[in-house]
């Protein structure tokens, strides 16, 4: 039986901060169909399992956890390859091209650090609680991800 | 949030690659619906009580089928397989021969057997109620020394009977079991029951046997012989019904009883319901059919003593009627009683109750089957229990080795 008391909660998150989830599951998934399926479907996990939270660590970086889940699930293509619709859109160029690639190159826990850092706007508690690591590890893997996209920064801060 | 390690160029850079998108979100019912669909469709599975109720009794059925197979195969790898057992000159039993595989293989027992006077083969036939044995349908002759198995094609198929054969099986299932024995089955689904009371010429050049065939709606027996090689079979010309063929010790006559039994019902093969109790006769006559001679009224399971003066069978109790028991008497080939102890009358005897008397090789004992195997002396004293002998499934003792003595 699904516990429904926290389900409030769990929607005015979905109201609130929606944009953020697209955003996020976006970036993981490289499609925008597919990132509005996550976010829906990573809801839906969160109430049905609500029963499972139990009061541990944040309500929405649990949620959060949920949504990750379901875009990494889903994953359809490589976020490097979604250089074709944004090339669509006249918001491409050389430098943000190379931060693509760089961002792509990433292992794939520095990717969802950054992307939960940047389109989510998460502290470090947060990041930790809904990728299931210790608060220092998200620590040391978002400073492993600046360094390495360092050059890329350059390139844009030039 | 200060203590947050961030990059505003970073932010602004990846702002360009995944942009803001305000014009569209999914609905909240949306989200509900979802998990809705999903926990319906897991209430269903388990409320769905018909469908609860189907899988259980397939899970019961399919755990009894398997513990049932278990069993089967357990049983039947258990036993032992089946055997010739015989009596040596001191009758004591000893074990002639053993199907060289399991019983699973070989079939449940042994129906009948008996010896070839030169000691080194044997002719049986096995209980073929499975189908899978190695010894089903017909008679095996065995090379006691080797294992070597030679199966003899069973009777031909009588035309004029096998359409009432048909019938019958139709009719009465049991009645059909019975009388289909000698024939080759002509149908897939009847079952064979093989052929009954084999006596091995003193010669040892032919097997005598017995089948049971329908005549004008009754069951009555065949006799007939053939070569050890399964050639020159020949059906006895009785002139009546005929069961328990028994070799005269120079081989040119034979002895029989018309009924399997002293005193039995016929059966009708349409309803399987006895119709009358008759008595079985014995008779003497020769290979050719001839010079057929009446021994005695009422007898069966006659046996031919080794030096030809006298006959053992099976004859009517003094009490009441009883089928498959009788006592032993005594009679001359040519119907004289020499039975001892002749002062019980005609329907006395000696010795237990049995089925049949079979002579040693010498001449001067008798073993019968009474339940279990006794030995007595041919005059019926000294009754010895056979131990270790119930339920054995061939119909008579043998005796083992079984030279005989020269006729007189």
């Amino acid at each position: 039986m699904a516990e429904t008391s926290v389900w409030p909660e769990i929607e005015s998150l979905y109201r609130s901060e929606f944009n953020q989830f697209v955003r996020v599951a976006q970036a993981i998934t490289g499609d925008r169909d597919a990132s509005l399926e996550s976010v829906q479907e990573g809801f839906a996990d969160a109430l049905r399992n609500a029963g499972q939270w139990k009061g541990r660590g944040p309500l929405e970086a649990w949620v959060w956890r949920c949504v990750v889940n379901r875009a990494r699930k889903s994953r359809r293509r490589p976020f490097v390859e979604t250089r074709g619709n944004d090339r669509r859109n006249g918001s491409d160029d050389s430098s943000d091209s190379d931060l693509r690639v760089r961002l792509a190159a990433l292992p794939e826990r520095q990717r969802l650090v950054v992307f939960l850092r940047y389109f989510a706007d998460l502290d470090y508690r947060e990041i930790a609680s809904a990728l299931g690591i210790e608060v220092g590890t998200v620590s040391a893997t978002l400073h492993a991800a600046h360094a390495a996209l360092r050059v890329a920064l350059e390139e844009v801060r030039a | 949030m200060s203590n947050v390690e961030y990059s505003p160029e970073l932010a602004a850079a990846l702002d360009r690659l995944v942009p803001v998108d305000e014009t569209s979100g999914g609905e909240w019912d949306d989200v509900v619906g979802r998990v809705g669909s999903r926990t319906r469709v897991r209430l269903r599975l388990v409320r769905n009580r018909p469908l609860r109720l189907a899988l259980a009794l397939v899970a019961i059925f399919l755990l009894l089928a398997g513990v049932a197979t278990a069993t089967y195969f357990v049983i039947r790898a258990s036993q032992p397989p089946p055997a010739v057992v015989a009596l040596d000159g001191n009758g004591r039993l000893r074990t002639v021969w053993s199907c060289p595989t399991s019983g699973f293989d070989c079939g449940a027992f042994v129906t009948d057997a008996t010896p070839a006077p030169d000691g080194r083969h044997l002719a049986l036939v096995m209980d073929s109620a499975n189908s899978l044995s190695l010894y089903q349908d017909g008679i095996h002759v065995i090379d006691v020394a080797t294992g070597a198995d030679r199966q003899l094609p069973a009777a031909p198929p009588e035309p004029k009977t096998q359409a009432a054969q048909f019938r019958a099986w139709r009719r009465h299932y049991q009645a059909a079991v019975r009388f289909l024995g000698c024939a080759p089955p002509a149908h897939p689904n009847t079952f064979d029951v093989p052929a009954q009371d084999l006596a091995w010429s003193p010669d040892g050049s032919r097997l005598a046997y017995a089948c049971t065939v329908v005549r004008g709606g009754n069951e009555v027996g065949r006799i007939h012989t053939i070569r050890p090689d399964g050639t020159g079979r020949r059906l006895l010309q009785t002139g009546t019904s005929a069961y328990w063929p028994t070799w005269s010790p120079d081989g040119k006559r034979i002895a029989f009883s018309t009924e399997p039994a002293p005193f039995v019902p016929t059966r009708a093969t349409n309803t399987g319901r006895p119709r009358r109790w008759v008595h079985s006769a014995i008779y003497v006559v020769d290979l050719d059919g001839s010079h057929r001679q009446l021994v005695t009224r009422a007898g069966a399971a006659p046996d031919w003593s080794p030096d030809g003066s006298t006959i053992a069978y099976s004859a009517l109790p003094c009490t009441r009627p009883r089928y498959n028991s009788g006592r032993t008497r005594l009679v001359t080939p040519d119907g004289r009683d020499v039975t001892p102890q002749s002062r019980a009358g005609p329907c006395g005897g000696i010795g237990p109750a049995a089925v049949g008397a079979v002579w040693s090789p010498d001449g001067r004992r008798l073993a019968i089957r009474s339940g279990l195997f006794y030995v007595m002396d041919a005059d019926g004293k000294h009754v010895t229990t056979i131990p270790g002998t119930e339920g054995f499934g061939q119909s008579l003792p043998l005796w083992w080795p079984p030279e005989r003595k020269e006729p007189k």
